[in-house]
């Protein structure tokens, strides 16, 4: 369920740019459309030659305008894919930008307590390695997407779990590096390393089984699936995770924000009234 | 990269292992055009259909057998690679927490901190893609160049065409694109850079209510970064269209210069299919390999960074000097010690000497950045002096082993750091395994106890990264039990008093003086009432004692 509502949240941030998507999208279809026709165009050149052959006679006109065709084909085929790939690049930096953006603004509202359980290394890894991971994933080839996702919908399921979890514990232990290196002559004084060898070993072999799980049940699959497998269940998930955390502390804060507002009014005219 | 290797066991096995995966799938992958050759020469062109199912079935099963083999080979890949960065991993972090002021000093934090974590990501993603595509790419090229010859050979000429156009335009692309991702990296940095600072001042900007500027500032330059990103996102969608119409236009030529060879007979319909597919293959594989090549000088890069924090020794070596043999115990004694940073043009100490007894209090006060701190970083030997020595319970503080100088050295710095956890968990940084009646007992003693007791979860109360939801006085008194917690035998406070107010400060002290026993107290202050007990003051200018 919160997978479909953050994809949902995903696919708000699209809304804004819905003609510019629908020319993208348009263009992906041609592109498809007229490289589907190639492998065709091929299987036609084959069987001329075979016709040639039983016939006795030798084809050429047909076959150099079959062979014009086919590099015809590939130029169209090929200046759409290029047209989607240039419109594409305009709304993933857009989106990027807005993320980040809403991200930003959220730090400056949100409770602090927030800031009390999580390290640095932890916020921050969401504003670099997430963002940028739901960046690959947009410009992800769209046809690409849209066709790989049914095939590849139930690696993704499997994939998905490790791949939020490697997400998650890689920001750990960037945390925890941080926070240890920072800190290092408290703990050199205190003599912590060996504890501090032995922490990071525990969350640096955590990290290891989960992405050694992630790579090989995505890996199952063709390349290109691969990578979708790796994007994808990232945006579903670990990606959005923290973002998901912040929204809901939002939503908590808010709600205080009111009670408190009321009482501040109340404090403040109670102040005007008595002339302080 | 010959210094991580040197240190990072990969196993010969699964390396092995791999190659033999990887040239058997490259095999099978090369084995199937020439069953389809066979196929259309036997069985389409003789229109016999038993010949094509039996052709069919073979096919069917050397695509299963090879979808085996590459779940297999990503399997191992897989195993290699993130056993590899968790090693890596591990020995960086351990050489660092190995790392003595001085190096620190000479890496940056930040530097460190990218060392251990991007770059070593960066090179396992470089290893895993070598492992997967730069051992099969070569295969599949040669491979596929060995079919092709057999095959009827003559149309593979067109390659001496394909490849080096294939290369030439790979490259310009690349150059422009690698040209924005320099400037994408400088921008994010930048974003990076902005969001730490609000991450880090958010309390201070929410107090001064600075809030819009910082979101002002930090959206010029996600506008930056986002032109720079699209620019960068134009440039490599032309990629793919490029490749795919060169290839393309090869495919157009092969069969053309095919039709002409099968015109004259020097050539089957069957083996030109084949071959088409072969010379697609080889093309693919010039492609992967290249691309791998381009990443290369960017994963180089992150190696050597790795290796250099490798290759860094501390500069303070351990000693090995028995603790039970000390001839004296709790003093502290500095014997015509001169010292400089590293890297510093001027001494910051110049010739200091004084001893500090046991039961004493030794107060060093003094102007800013005249050495204060540095008198009392030499104590757990944070580092050492150019000339005289430093001697703790009568023996030179080199001949200890740091384990134990430490052991009995409480140290409580100028800038108190705290850690993320709770707050039992820092002052068991100076107990390992400490009980709460020994919580309770350094919290009293540090006067903390009356804010911990206040604390919805008390002992178990939540910490932030460097202690920043508690006030400076509050850090300064868990930084004081934290070192209390160790019972040790030298206090060293660098200016740990400076954010209490008076009346705390003098019952800190005066708790202090009942509990530490024999102890001896060396420490910084500012304030004339702090240091009025002192059993000795000295007054610290431009490096000396005066």
């Amino acid at each position: 369920m919160k997978n479909i509502r953050i994809f949902k949240r995903l696919l708000g941030y699209l809304k804004a740019y819905r003609l510019r998507l629908v020319l993208v999208l348009l263009a992906a279809v041609i592109s498809t459309a007229f490289m589907v026709l190639a492998p065709f165009l091929v299987g036609k050149v084959t069987t001329t030659l075979f016709a040639g052959i039983a016939d006795g006679v030798f084809y050429w006109e047909t076959i150099l305008w079959l062979l014009a065709a086919l590099v015809a084909l590939y130029f169209v085929s090929q200046l759409f894919s290029f047209l989607q790939g240039f419109g594409m690049a305009k709304i993933t930096a857009d989106v990027m930008q807005t993320i980040r953006r809403e991200i930003d603004e959220k730090m400056h509202r949100l409770k602090l307590n927030y800031y009390d359980v999580h390290t640095h290394g932890d916020i921050l890894s969401v504003i670099t390695n997430d963002v940028d991971t739901i960046n690959n994933t947009i410009s992800q080839n769209l046809t690409a997407v849209v066709t790989q996702v049914t095939m590849a919908a139930g690696v993704m399921k499997a994939s998905e779990k490790y791949y939020g979890e490697q997400q998650e514990l890689l920001g750990k232990l960037n945390g925890y590096v941080e926070e240890m290196y920072n800190g290092q002559t408290v703990v050199q004084t205190f003599h912590y390393q060996e504890r501090a060898k032995k922490e990071f070993a525990r969350l640096n072999d955590a990290l290891k089984t989960s992405s050694r799980k992630a790579e090989t049940t995505a890996g199952a699959v063709s390349p290109i699936t691969t990578r979708l497998c790796w994007n994808i269940p990232g945006v579903l998930r670990s990606r959005f995770l923290l973002l998901q955390e912040w929204q809901e502390a939002l939503a908590r804060q808010r709600q205080q924000e009111i009670v408190f507002s009321a009482f501040w009014m109340q404090k403040r005219r109670f102040r005007t009234a008595s002339g302080v | 990269m010959k210094m991580i290797f040197s240190k990072v066991k990969l196993k010969p096995k699964q390396i092995s292992g791999l190659f033999l995966l990887v040239l058997f799938s490259a095999v099978g992958q090369m084995l199937l055009p020439s069953f389809l050759a066979q196929m259309i020469s036997h069985g389409v062109a003789e229109s016999k259909n038993s010949v094509i199912w039996m052709y069919a079935a073979i096919m069917a099963g050397i695509t299963v057998l090879s979808c085996i083999i590459s779940f297999l080979s990503v399997k191992i890949a897989s195993y290699i690679s993130t056993d590899f960065a968790a090693q890596l991993r591990e020995l960086v972090f351990s050489r660092v927490q190995e790392f003595s002021a001085a190096e620190m000093d000479q890496f940056g934090t930040a530097s460190l901190i990218t060392r251990s974590t991007s770059d070593i990501t960066n090179v396992q993603n470089f290893l895993t893609l070598l492992l997967r595509v730069g051992l099969l790419a070569p295969m599949m090229a040669a491979a596929g160049l060995v079919f092709s010859a057999a095959t009827g050979g003559q149309v593979s000429s067109v390659l001496l065409v394909a490849i080096p156009v294939l290369l030439i335009t790979l490259t310009i692309i690349m150059i422009f694109a690698s040209r924005y991702s320099i400037r994408l990296r400088k921008k994010l940095d930048q974003i990076n850079r902005l969001f730490l600072e609000s991450l880090e001042g958010v309390r201070v900007i929410r107090a001064f209510n600075k809030q819009k500027a910082e979101s002002a500032r930090f959206e010029e330059a996600n506008g930056d970064y986002a032109m720079t990103a699209m620019a960068a996102g134009r440039i490599t969608s032309l990629l793919m269209p490029v490749i795919s119409v060169i290839f393309g236009v090869t495919t157009a030529a092969v069969l053309g210069m095919g039709a002409y060879y099968v015109n004259t007979g020097a050539m089957e319909v069957g083996s030109l299919v084949a071959n088409s597919q072969y010379i697609s293959m080889v093309l693919t594989s010039v492609m992967m390999l290249s691309l791998v090549i381009m990443m290369f000088p960017t994963s180089y890069a992150c190696a050597k960074r790795i290796s250099e924090v490798l290759e860094t020794e501390s500069s303070i070596r351990d000693g090995s000097f028995p603790l039970e043999k000390r001839p004296a115990h709790a003093t502290v004694e500095f014997r015509h010690v001169t010292f400089a940073y590293p890297r510093a043009e001027e001494p910051i100490l110049k010739d200091v000497s004084f001893v500090s007894n046991p039961g004493e209090i030794t107060a060093i006060i003094g102007g800013t950045g005249r050495g204060k701190s540095s008198i009392l970083k030499l104590i757990p030997r944070l580092y050492d002096p150019m000339f005289g020595e430093v001697l703790i319970d009568g023996v030179n503080a080199k001949e200890y082993r740091m384990e134990d100088l430490r052991s009995f050295i409480g140290y409580v710095p100028q800038k108190n750091v705290l850690f993320s956890g709770d707050i039992a968990e820092n002052l068991n940084f100076g107990k390992e395994n400490g009980t709460e009646e020994d919580w309770k007992q350094a919290a009293k003693i540090a006067c903390a106890d009356e804010f911990i007791c206040k604390k919805k979860q008390g002992y178990h109360e939540a910490v932030a990264q460097g202690g920043t939801n508690l006030s400076g006085g509050q850090r300064q008194r868990m930084a004081i039990a934290r070192a209390v917690m160790k019972k040790p035998e030298i206090y060293v406070f660098d200016d740990s008093f400076s954010a209490l107010d008076m009346k705390t400060d003098r019952q800190l002290r005066q708790n202090l003086k009942e509990s530490i026993g024999e102890a001896t107290v060396i420490m910084v202050a500012q304030r004339i009432s702090t240091i009025l007990d002192a059993d000795r003051i000295l007054v610290v200018d431009d490096g000396q004692i005066i």
